[in-house]
This record gives structure tokens, sequence and C-alpha cells, in this order.
């Protein structure tokens, strides 16, 4: 199967280069930054970093965005190595950031690694996950009488989140985990104004921390009810209201996370669950380090 | 074509939004004849349905459609940060004129007044993608994809941290690592605006609320320092990525020493600005998305500083391509959760959808994915390991390619590797090394009478799974033994630099021989707790193996019997003859010293129930 992926503002030689190194199986379809209008049918992004460094950062970020949390990866490629720290790329949203310069080899099974689907959740993992869908859904339409509709879920190796606004919460108990939500404004402040009864206009830095710290803090709290006697049963911390895009959470090692999106009057959210239960399957507490 | 015709791209059609269907039919058709490409929609839902399968040139849309209104409409593309830049020309009733300057505001190009004609629609079309994209402009002024129509927002009256003051303002201290939480459990990096002895002004992504309980960590020269405060004002304006909160501290030694240094550092910044050295440590202020450190004061101990996650970019291609991997799924088999990774690739925790079950994924490095001897080599193990049915050998599931991704899927065991135990200091006892020396020299007997020698055998490849059952892993460079002896191909040196054999460094034809060598050095390293040579640099351990004698190892562990220890030592003969020569005489002593020690564990036992009786007896009495 041919996987299609958008070359944003890519010459024709790192074009030619790409074609090269992937084969067939890659369809590339030439875009320019200003030209494209959704990402709905691609795979992969693929940027070249033409230009200087702020309008690199400004088109990443934007087509982040545009991604409304669904894992695409977005990789930013150079025909020359890569002088300057590239960190400022990947808390843009770039997923990973590589030059022509790096072995062939690396960059073309970094870039298969990247095409390969992220998987979907496991039965025992949907066992838990429902349960944060259910009361995400419920929570948004207790509050603010919106209509939450979950779209999808797909797992991550890493918890960094790409939005404007969002809660996190530490799980602590027989699960352990963090729960985070997060928003783009213009949702943000239509839940908010709902849930607060007031004008988006006036909406202040008290109403957004107190709005977000609550949609986290009911969410978490529902789902903690359900998991009374269950390996999932957790305890919650005290929310975090963070702001701004690209903030990497550090997670417990080797603990898949969940990234479920919601669509909300075709805008969307996201919610991240890491969550990792002490008890094992066959309820034994789990001793032994994997 | 007719004349006037705009000179739009083929890719690039017109997107017509309206409620009236005979409308809609009508200037849809009048277009299409004109020779543009139209498409229509009713509500919001199809026209995104159109937006998100076409690359449309231009919006033209009602101020009311069936779902939401035109302006709502409007709003959301303009919050999109690719489809805000499509000209959007807005239509509105007569009466309505005056709320359609609302609908420039929100960002239309452009509106008309019903009736419309066919000639003044094609008039504005032309006009809108002529004009030079007005989203270029906004893209100079800000770097948020947020609209600029957003409205400011702040708290209670207090100044933003970047406007200006008249009083002094202290410098941005980047050089000082400051974090902040609101519960000790997360915590978000934050620069120092400002600070006096009642407390600090902050700029931060956490963003807080008035009165709110907040920790400040500061890192000392002399090690972490953790402030509790509370809010007392917030700078949160126009939805920047950070926001300014000015904390009012509790008065302390440790708030003390944490103002004395931050004055010190000031102090120095402005001797050296005064000097017109610009001082490294005076940076704007930018506060820049971080990692955000998470653990129950894990960092808080004096001299630690605070750890972050680790960011992968430094990580090597080899760990990116790994990380690329995790979520993903290779045919039937789910990667949970990376474990580690070895010289031949890397392993992931993975689920086997279709038995259910845990499985372990090996998948093969980058490095070597290209060279074709390299995946030959591979694919070798997994049929090397397929052919071992043995209840101490991990078991070989599956192999597959993904995208030229080559991996296989083998039993997955739950447990630790020896190399574990010895880390955390578990020394062996007797009885249980035996026991698992024993297994191990009989699973490798097993592998010997397939003619496969590991050639890598090492306490790291040594599993015990919960159950306590011994298995073998990673036949990564185990090799078939030529039973003729004829192999002469020349390799490097395979085996870990710890518990390689002499013969495998000096590059001689090896057999079953050097792997007994491994074996007993890695139960060396068991017994002892140390590897049997040590050294500086891989170099130096090497010439030890080939010419150092071996410190004995009762001289290292006096709790283990001589006979094991001469069992042990040899095994790691320098000289392949004067070692065991194959594994049957091996378990033979092994055997034969766990059944005295078997007996001499009961006869403990039994004086232990004689010491227990009498008093028992006294008891009764």
């Amino acid at each position: 199967m041919t996987e299609k992926i958008a070359a944003i503002d890519c010459g024709q030689d790192t074009v030619n280069t790409l074609k090269g190194m992937m084969g067939e199986e890659i369809q590339l379809a030439i875009e320019s930054f200003e030209g494209i209008q959704n990402l709905q049918n691609y795979r992969m992004i693929i940027i070249e970093g033409n230009g200087n460094q702020r309008d690199i950062l400004q088109r990443i970020r934007k087509l982040r965005y545009a991604c409304y949390f669904r894992a695409v990866p977005i990789i930013l490629i150079n025909r020359q190595a890569y002088t300057d720290s590239v960190e400022p790329y990947i808390t843009s949203g770039a997923s990973e950031v590589l030059s022509f310069n790096e072995p062939v080899g690396a960059i073309q099974q970094i870039l298969k690694g990247y095409l390969i689907p992220n998987r979907k959740p496991l039965d025992e993992e949907m066992e838990y996950l429902n349960s944060f869908i259910k009361n995400t859904s419920n929570v948004l339409n207790t509050t603010t009488s919106l209509e939450a509709v979950f779209k999808e879920v797909y797992f991550t190796n890493d918890f960094r989140i790409f939005g404007d606004i969002s809660g996190i919460i530490g799980l602590s108990g027989e699960a352990e985990g963090i729960l985070g939500i997060t928003f783009y404004w213009p949702l943000a402040k239509t839940i908010i104004a709902k849930m607060m009864g007031v004008d988006e206009d006036h909406i202040n830095a008290d109403l957004i921390h107190d709005g977000v710290a609550e949609i986290i803090n009911m969410i978490s709290g529902s789902t903690k009810k359900d998991f009374v006697g269950k390996p999932y049963h957790f305890e919650i911390s005290l929310p975090s209201v963070i702001v701004g895009s690209g903030h990497q959470i550090g997670h417990a090692e080797n603990t898949p996370i969940a990234v479920m999106i919601f669509e909300v009057n075709y805008q969307y959210f996201a919610l991240q669950v890491c969550l990792k239960s002490k008890i094992n399957r066959k309820g034994s507490i789990t001793g032994i380090k994997k | 074509m007719n004349a006037g015709i705009l000179p739009m791209t083929k890719n690039e059609n017109i997107l017509f939004i309206n409620r009236d269907k005979i409308l809609l039919e009508d200037l849809g058709e009048s277009l299409r004849s004109k020779g543009y490409t139209v498409h229509v929609a009713s509500d919001m839902r199809g026209a995104l349905s159109i937006l998100s399968a076409n690359s449309v040139g231009v919006i033209i849309c009602d101020n009311k459609l069936h779902d939401v209104t035109g302006y709502d409409f409007l709003r959301f593309l303009k919050n999109d940060p690719l489809r805000e830049k499509i000209p959007f020309i807005f239509l509105v009733p007569i009466n309505d004129q005056g709320r359609a300057i609302n609908a420039l505001k929100l960002g239309a190009f452009d509106f008309i007044v019903y009736p419309i004609t066919i000639e003044d629609l094609m008039g504005r079309i032309n006009e809108a993608v002529l004009m030079p994209r007005s989203a270029e402009k906004a893209e100079e002024q800000q770097i948020s994809p947020v609209s600029p129509a957003m409205t400011s927002v702040e708290n209670s009256g207090e100044e933003v941290a970047n406007e200006k003051r008249k009083s002094k303002r202290v410098h941005p201290l980047s050089s000082i690592r400051v974090d902040v939480s609101r519960n000790g459990v997360f915590w978000l990096s934050a620069q120092i605006k400002n600070i006096n002895r009642e407390g600090v002004f902050l700029e931060t992504s956490l963003l807080s609320k008035t009165g709110a309980e907040i920790y400040v960590k500061v890192a000392l020269p002399s090690g972490t320092s953790i402030i509790k405060g509370q809010v007392k004002h917030i700078a949160f304006k126009n939805y920047n990525p950070s926001a300014g909160i000015g904390v009012e501290v509790e008065k302390n030694a440790q708030w003390i020493e944490v103002l004395q240094y931050v004055i010190t550092v000031i102090k120095k910044a402005d001797a050296s600005s005064f000097k017109g050295s610009p001082a490294a440590s005076i940076m704007p202020v930018n506060v820049q998305p971080a990692p955000v450190s998470c653990g129950e004061n894990k960092n808080t101990a004096k001299g630690a500083t605070p750890t972050a996650p680790k960011v992968k970019l430094n990580a090597s291609y080899e760990l990116r391509f790994y990380q690329s991997l995790v979520g993903k799924q290779l045919d039937n088999y789910k990667a949970v959760s990376f474990i580690g990774s070895g010289a031949m690739g890397g392993v992931f925790e993975g689920w086997d959808i279709a038995l259910e079950r845990t499985v372990a994924l090996k998948v093969i490095s980058y490095r070597l994915a290209a060279k074709e001897s390299s995946r030959d080599m591979f694919i070798k193990e997994a049929r090397l390991v397929s052919r071992l049915d043995h209840p101490n050998i991990a078991h070989m599931y599956h192999i597959g390619n993904v995208n030229e991704i080559l991996y296989f899927a083998m039993e997955y065991i739950d447990g630790v590797t020896m190399a574990d135990l010895i880390k955390k200091g578990d020394k062996f006892n007797t009885l249980k090394g035996l026991s698992y020396l024993i297994t191990i020299c009989e699973a490798l007997d097993f592998v010997n009478q397939n003619n496969i020698i590991h050639r890598d055998i090492k306490p790291a490849n040594i599993m015990i799974n919960e159950k306590g059952i011994v298995k073998i892993v990673d036949f990564g460079v185990a090799k078939i033994v030529d039973v003729n002896g004829d192999d002469n191909k020349k390799e490097g040196i395979v085996g870990s630099p710890y518990y390689i054999s002499p013969e495998a460094i000096d590059g001689r034809q090896l057999d079953v021989r050097s792997d007994i060598y491994s074996l007993g050095a890695s139960f060396y390293h068991a017994f002892t707790g140390s590897p049997p040579f040590d050294g500086t640099n891989a170099e130096e351990v090497l010439t030890k193996h080939m010419e150092q004698e071996l410190i004995p190892l009762r001289k290292r562990n006096p709790k283990v019997s001589p006979a094991l220890g001469k069992i042990i030592e040899k095994m790691m003969s320098k000289q392949p003859e004067k070692r065991y020569q194959d594994y049957k005489g091996i378990v033979k002593d092994l055997k034969g010293l766990e059944s005295r020690a078997q007996t001499f564990q009961k006869l403990k036992n039994a004086t232990l129930i004689f010491r227990v009786k009498p008093k028992t007896e006294v008891a009764s009495l």
C-alpha cells in the first residue's frame, strides 16, 4: 500500500532524494505551505527547513495545530546539518529533525518507522480507556451542555502536549500515571465561558485556571469512582494548568500514553492518559522489574 | 474561456455556501457556465467536508447556514491555521449591512449585499484571488496560531511582567534554574523577573490562581531549595504562552539564602555589563516550553538538581528509530513499550493481537538493516532459535518485515536478568546458584547438541522469570559450528569483554568450550559480585583474560564452597583443553555438589528442629 506524504516547501532535489530513499511505497505530494489547506489525507508531513528559523518554527506550529491532535508525524528535513539546537523545532511540533548529512540508513529507517500507523488499544487497555471516554463526554455535557464526541484513540511514546492550554493531574495508588487535557484557545474559551456563565470576552486568568482545573479534576474524579475495586483504581493530586505548547511531561518509563481525540462543534481537544496498574493481570502485585 | 475569468489554478475552486437551494443552484450553475469549478453546501458540516477533500480558492458564504451562522463558520475558519488564508466573501441581506462590518473584523475579505448579480460576484472573486493573501501579514505579526482578534485578558488590574515600570527592574536571570509547582509533583520552569524581600515575580507557563499555594524551587550552588509561597497576583495577557505570577514567600532561612544568592548574581551581572562585556547569563526572557518534571520531591535533596525527562534529540539515531516504533503495530504485533537495545536491535514489549499474549519484539538496528549480510544474520538468529525447543530457551514465534523493518516476535520473559540481580548486589547463595548453573548447563548442552554456540553468554543474557525459571536469551551472534572443523571464516571479536574467552579474543576457531568459559565468567561475577577481570577499558580487560591469572573465587567470596570455586575456575581455564570439554562433565560435578549441599542443608534444618524441641519440652513441663 502506498503512503501519501505531503512534501511541504521541499525543493526538487529534496523530493528526488526522498523518492530515491523511500522507493515505491510512498507517494510524495509536493505542496507549498501557502497552498496547503488540509492534512486530512496525509500519513506524514515532510517540511524542508528553508528560510529563517522563526518562519520554520511558525510553519511547524501551524501544521501541528492543523493536525488537530492526530498522530501525523511532522518531519523537518534539511540538506545541511543543523548547527543549532533542534529542540525548538520539536517543541513547536516536529516529530523528528533530520538532515541529509546524516546516515541514509538512519533517515530511511526513522521515516519508515514513523510511517507505521500508531497502534490501537488492546482490549485490556480499552477497559480503562472507556471509562475516561465516557466521563469526559459526561463532564463536558454536564458542565457546558456541549456534546463531546469521542473520535479516535492511538498510542504514543512521549507525553508532549501540543495545544494552547492544558490541565494535568497526577494519579497514584494501585495504578499510577498522569492525565492531561489539552485545548486550543477557541474551544477552551467556549467551554470556560459556558462553565463559568460569562461572556467569552470576560474570561480572565482565574477563570481559565479554575475552568481547566475543574474539568480535569472532574474527569479524573468520576473515573476514579468507576475504578473502585479494580486494578486501575487511583487517587488524584492537585491539578496543574499549563499555558503554551510543546511541554513535555515526565512519565513512568515503559508506559504507553493513550491520546484520545474528542470533537465539540467541529473543534477538537485531546485527553492524554498514561496509566499503569501495579497489579498485574493475574491479580498479584507486580514485584519484578521488567 | 470567457473574458474576465479569474486566473485561478486548476486546484483552486469556489466553495459556495447558502441555505437557499434555488440560489445555490442558480448561481452555482452561472459560475460554472463561466468556467469556474464550483462546490456547493448548505451547512458548515457540508462545507467542511468539501474543504477536507478539495483545495479551495475562494469561499462565498451566506450570513446564516442551516447549522450555524456564517459568522461562526468564518470565526472557525480563521482559527484554522491552514484555512485562515482562504479569501472569504460574506453575503448579507440589505438590512444587515451594519453587522457585515463584524465579518470584516473577523477576517472576511469582502462582503456582498443581496441581491447578487453574477457580474458583481465574478468581479469580487477576481479581486479576492488577485489580492495578496492577508494571512501572510498576520503571520509576520504573531507567532502563535491564535487569531489576532483575541481580546486581552488581565487579572486584578496588575501590570503584566513585560510592561515597563518606573522602578528598577531586575534583569532576567536565566542562569538561575527555577521551577514552580502547585502540588510538588509537576514542576515547570520559570524565570525570575523581579525579586525583593517579600517575594518574587516569575514568568512561567504554569497558570496559577490568586491566593493559591505555590512552591518555588531554586537551584543554588549549595543545593536545591524549595520555598513555599502564595500567589498574590497574576499577569496573563493576550493568551500568551506564559504568565507572570507574583509570589509572596514564607520568610525563612531558605528564602534568605535564595534572596542573597539572586542578589549576588544580579550584582555580578550588573558589574559585567558595566564593564561592557555582555554577561552570558543575561538573556532576553523567552519562556520556552521546557520538560515538565514529575516526581514526588525526588529532586529536592540538597545538592540534587531537578531532573528533566530525557529529550530524545540527544539520543542516538538508533534510539530515535526505536522511539518512532513505540505505539505502532507490526503485522499482528503491537509495540507496547520499548525495553532496551543491543548490538543487533531494539527490544520491545509487544502484544500479539491474534493469540492475545505478551511477546518480546526484536527489531533490527537501522545500522544493520541497510546491510544484506546483517539482515541475513538477523534472520539466521530467528531460525536458529526456532530450532531450539527447550524450556530454558526463549521460544521464537514469528519473523516479519514491515516497511523494510525486520523484526521477530518471541517469548516474553516477565522477570529480571542475572545482570540486574548482580547490579542490585544480590550475590547468589550456593544452593540457588548451583541450581541455576545446572539448568543453564543443561540448556546449553541442548544448544550444543544442535551444533550451535551462543558466543555471547553473559549475565544480561540469562533471565529469571517470575516463577524462578531460568531462560537463555539473545542468540544474535550465535553460530552453527562446522562439525568438520572447516570453518575458517575470519570474523571480528564477538562477545562481551567481561565474559569473552581467550580463544575468542585471539580470533581462533570456537567451539562449545568458549561458551563454557563465558558461563564460568558469568557465574564468577554472580557468586562474587565482581567480574573475573576488570580494567579501565575493554582492551585492558581483554588482555587480562589472555594473560592474568584468575583470582580464586573463594578469595573474593569465602562463603562459596571450595568445590564450587574449583568448578568455576576449571570452566575458566585459559587453555580450552584444560576446561571441561562439554557440559555433561560440569553437570555431573555440580549435581554431586548439589546433593551434598542439600544434605548439608537438611542437616542444618534438622539441627534447628533439634534445638527448638527441648525448649518446647521445657515450656510444657
